[in-house]
């Protein structure tokens, strides 16, 4: 975690080369953890080629992760970071793709560079969007933050996508989720456009909804890429 | 037939008399098509689906003692052009006309007025027109047509088109039309992209910037166009779009939409919750039910089930029975048989109007006594559920199944008209939104679909038999929906698109409008069908008069006896059927009633005249419409199909032991 200096002036440093350096092992770490990769050897390697020969030395020597018969584990210092920067890593892969919608070999790069930007606060607005998901593009878990765990205490996710209604709910439009199909534009000048509210008349045999006084079919596979907010309490 | 030609050659007829050409635009079903009828005099099919307007209505209407062309354009969502509709309407509009009056949805003012806003940057002079104005306070709202006035710099009528309220005060809006005065705040990114696009270009080049931007003009819209734009305009606009990560016509239509809720925050109010009476109570409910599976699916059961009375039973069996037997059979054909022997001179000509194979005893009984009572019940029933807005409900029920043949919900448009008139349904089929969609449509109404002349007469010759007949035959044709549908989808390339479509409320039909509506098409199908019977019936009569008929049905004989089992003389029926496919079919009941036929016979003969090529006239409109290339491929498929299919049945049914 970074710690918030005052709560009102919020500062938010830019890491140097050498700390981000430590977040990107730990990052790594994290997810190679959550793969079942803990074997010393193995993730020297890993380290070696992704960040810089020796920083994983450097991360046991500063006490971020101990070794305990050849395997690797992450202290609670070393835990804390990793765990943020796989979060935001993975939160940033899924907001390249959902969002901005950038080909697949830009967004490795980009959230790389990313991760180690993004406060906490542009973290959490991030997650809100997204609808606090699960998993990243490529299938890995997101660690939950505070956000998620206060969302799924009450609602579920805030935004998901129209096609997880159900019967009567009522939903803000939020985004969408593809932004080449021609498709988009005529969802566009139908009304169903970010902004608006859409209310679920029925999930099957297709889906319809409420949007006015206008009622409209749509497939599923449509439904799935429209984003929604849903509305409290329901 | 040949829309292309007549549309040009009525466009320079009004040309000629009026000098100012008004455009009526707006998204499908606000009642655009009736407004025009009402202005024009001249009537046009008006209905609940989406699609019925796609070729341009032009007619002639007198304002303020001027007389002025109307253009009833097709129901568009927005400029930006996708759709073969809106790239006619997009054409419509570059040719710049007077005066645009965009017909709107009265109780959908927020959506309406993102097309509103999108009109105005054109700066054609314009008119709002706020129609189904009842409907509206029938749901509570309330609109300040005066504010809304001021705002866009435009006039606002509100009317009913259906009962002509509010028809003066439209009719006056026009003459007072002016360029709007209203000018979208786009981001400013957009503002300097439009700036640098339309630098040094002439005014009204710097008017179509907004449109330019958002989407490529085709070369051929060039061509329509009044204005002209530079080609290097062109290249800049598609290097402006690049610099764009989301498509500007999203981002166009975004600051469309923010401005067109803060217009609707101010003229729009819901005084009242609404004055639901009873009557609009129980279509709301009906028409939430009739989405449902259940009891949705029954519904659509109960639905097919009064359609089949209405024509299979009413239509194809009592009013045919009474016309053919009871009028043609006792009263007309005797005494015009009569008639014509006593009058006309040689035999030769005689027998080409009562003979076997005359224009009267053949073409004209056909026509009027067997085909006629059937299309038209169909065509009522049809226009009853256009008009009630079942249709795109149903297509909501059948979406999945659609989707086994790679087809969506909204082929049963053309699915149902085809159980209509498979020419009709061919021309529909373009509103389908892709390619693979429209030539497995039209490739299945060639093959499977039976027209509703064609039904009438196999319902009929089914009718004595016994039940499991018709079972063969509906197997066959499902399973050949199904399964040829299901294998066609796979090897044609191609994505299908997903399903998308705006459900009307569920209205009850008016009475004047379908009956006008129904008249219409009579017209269209009596001018198609009598020529086309006559001429058929005239060839036949040539080819038994040289002796060349017999030559034919040997020629076949190997097929159709061989093969499919059938009497030599059904090389007949085919030949014609190839003419009109209920025509073909209404040989074979001519071969029944004479006892020609044995069952199995009957039920080969039946199957294979439904596989069997398409009428020539929906021949054509598939070229037209698909082009020689498909036509082709599809005719080579539909008769290779119905050969084996047919023949398959007559040796199963042979190994059954049918006679």
């Amino acid at each position: 975690m970074i710690e918030l200096g005052d709560a009102h002036i919020k500062k938010y440093p830019i890491p140097t080369t050498q700390e981000e350096d430590v977040q990107q092992a730990l990052g790594i770490l994290w997810t190679q953890f959550e793969q079942g990769v803990t074997r010393k050897a193995d993730l020297e390697k890993v380290l070696e080629g992704a960040v810089r020969p020796g920083i994983l030395d450097q991360l046991i020597l500063e006490n971020f992760v101990f070794e305990r018969e050849g395997l690797l584990e992450l202290t609670s210092k070393g835990q804390n970071i990793a765990r943020d920067m796989a979060r935001r890593h993975l939160l940033t892969e899924r907001l390249l793709k959902d969002v901005l919608v950038l080909p697949k070999e830009q967004i490795d790069p980009n959230a790389c560079r990313m991760e180690h930007v993004i406060t906490p606060d542009v973290e959490e607005a991030i997650c809100i969007l997204l609808g606090h998901p699960r998993a990243c593009p490529h299938g890995l878990a997101i660690p939950q933050g505070k956000c998620c765990e206060e969302a799924l205490g009450q609602t579920g996710p805030v935004v998901v996508s129209l096609s997880a209604l159900k019967s009567g709910q009522e939903a803000g439009i939020a985004y969408f989720s593809s932004q080449d199909r021609p498709e988009l534009h005529k969802l566009l000048s139908l009304g169903l456009s970010p902004g608006n509210s859409v209310r679920v008349v029925q999930t099957f045999p297709a889906f319809v909804v409420s949007l006015g006084e206008s009622l409209l079919a749509l497939e599923d596979s449509l439904a799935s890429h429209i984003f929604v907010r849903k509305k409290n309490g329901k | 037939m040949h829309n292309h030609t007549l549309f040009q050659e009525s466009e320079r007829e009004h040309k000629k008399i009026a000098h100012k050409q008004i455009v009526l635009i707006g998204h499908p079903n606000v009642g655009k098509s009736v407004l025009f009828n009402v202005l024009t005099g001249r009537y046009v099919t008006v209905s609940n689906y989406p699609g019925t307007t796609v070729d341009v209505s032009r007619g002639v209407g007198s304002l303020g003692g001027e007389v002025l062309e109307i253009v009833d354009s097709p129901g568009i969502h927005s400029l930006v052009a996708y759709s073969e509709e809106e790239r006619v309407t997009r054409a419509l509009l570059l040719g710049r006309p007077e005066v645009l009056v965009h017909v709107a949805d009265a109780k959908n003012l927020s959506r309406e007025l993102l097309l509103t806003l999108e009109l105005a940057e054109l700066k054609i002079p314009m008119v709002l027109c706020l129609n189904m104005k009842d409907e509206a306070l029938s749901r509570g709202y309330w609109v300040d047509a005066k504010r809304l006035s001021q705002i866009l710099g435009i006039p606002v009528a509100q009317t009913v088109a259906t009962t002509q309220e509010g028809l003066e005060e439209l009719k006056g809006a026009i003459l007072k039309a002016s360029p709007p005065s209203w000018k979208a705040q786009y981001p400013l990114e957009i503002q300097k992209a439009l700036r640098e696009i339309t630098d040094e270009a002439s005014e009204e080049v710097k008017l179509l910037g907004p449109l330019l931007l958002q989407n490529h003009v085709t070369p051929e819209e060039l061509a329509i166009s009044r204005v002209f734009i530079p080609p290097q305009i062109l290249v800049r606009i598609q290097g402006t779009q690049k610099k764009f990560i989301r498509p500007v016509s999203a981002i166009l239509m975004q600051t469309r939409q923010e401005e067109a809720s803060h217009i609707v925050a101010e003229v729009l109010s819901k005084p009242s919750p609404g004055r639901s009476t009873g009557l609009s109570r129980f279509l709301e409910a009906l028409g939430r039910w009739s989405l449902r599976p259940w009891p949705g699916y029954f519904l659509g059961a109960l639905v097919l089930w009064a359609l089949y009375e209405f024509v299979g039973v009413l239509g194809a069996q009592i009013c045919v029975n009474f016309l053919e037997k009871t009028l043609f059979g006792e009263y007309v054909t005797p005494w015009v048989t009569l008639g014509v022997r006593a009058l006309v001179p040689t035999v030769f000509l005689q027998d080409l109007l009562v003979g076997p194979y005359g224009i009267f005893s053949m073409a004209l009984t056909y026509a009027f006594a067997l085909i006629l009572p059937i299309v038209t019940t169909f065509f009522l029933a049809l226009g009853i559920l256009e008009d009630v807005g079942y249709l795109p409900r149903l297509s909501v029920l059948l979406n999945r199944f659609f989707h086994l043949m790679g087809l969506n919900g909204k082929a049963v448009f053309p699915m149902i008209l085809g159980l209509g008139c498979g020419t009709m349904a061919m021309l529909t089929t373009r509103i389908l939104d892709s390619k693979k969609e429209r030539v497995l449509a039209s490739f299945l109404l060639a093959l499977a679909i039976p027209c509703s002349a064609q039904l009438g007469v196999i319902l009929g010759m089914t009718s004595g038999l016994a039940p499991s007949v018709l079972g063969i035959w509906l197997g066959v044709v499902m399973g050949s929906l199904l399964g040829v549908g299901w294998l066609a989808s796979r090897i044609l390339p191609g994505a299908p698109s997903p399903f998308l479509l705006e459900l009307p409320p569920l209205r009850l039909p008016q009475m004047s409008n379908l009956f006008r509506k129904v008249w219409t098409r009579l017209k269209w199908y009596l001018r198609e069908v009598v020529p086309l019977f006559i001429y058929g019936t005239m060839a036949l009569y040539l080819l038994d008069r040289m002796g060349w008929l017999q030559i034919i049905e040997k020629g076949f004989s190997p097929v159709v006896k061989g093969f499919l089992g059938l009497p030599e003389k059904s090389a007949e029926a085919f030949l014609i059927g190839f003419l009109r496919r209920d025509y073909g079919a209404a040989g074979f009941y001519q071969m029944q009633k004479q006892g020609l036929l044995t069952l199995r016979q009957s039920t080969v003969a039946i199957v294979a005249i439904t596989l069997f090529m398409p009428c020539i006239a929906q021949w054509f409109m598939s070229l037209r419409e698909r082009g020689w290339k498909a036509t082709m491929v599809i005719t080579a498929a539909v008769l290779s199909y119905a050969l084996l299919i047919s023949g398959g049945i007559n040796q199963m049914l042979l190994a059954l032991g049918w006679s």
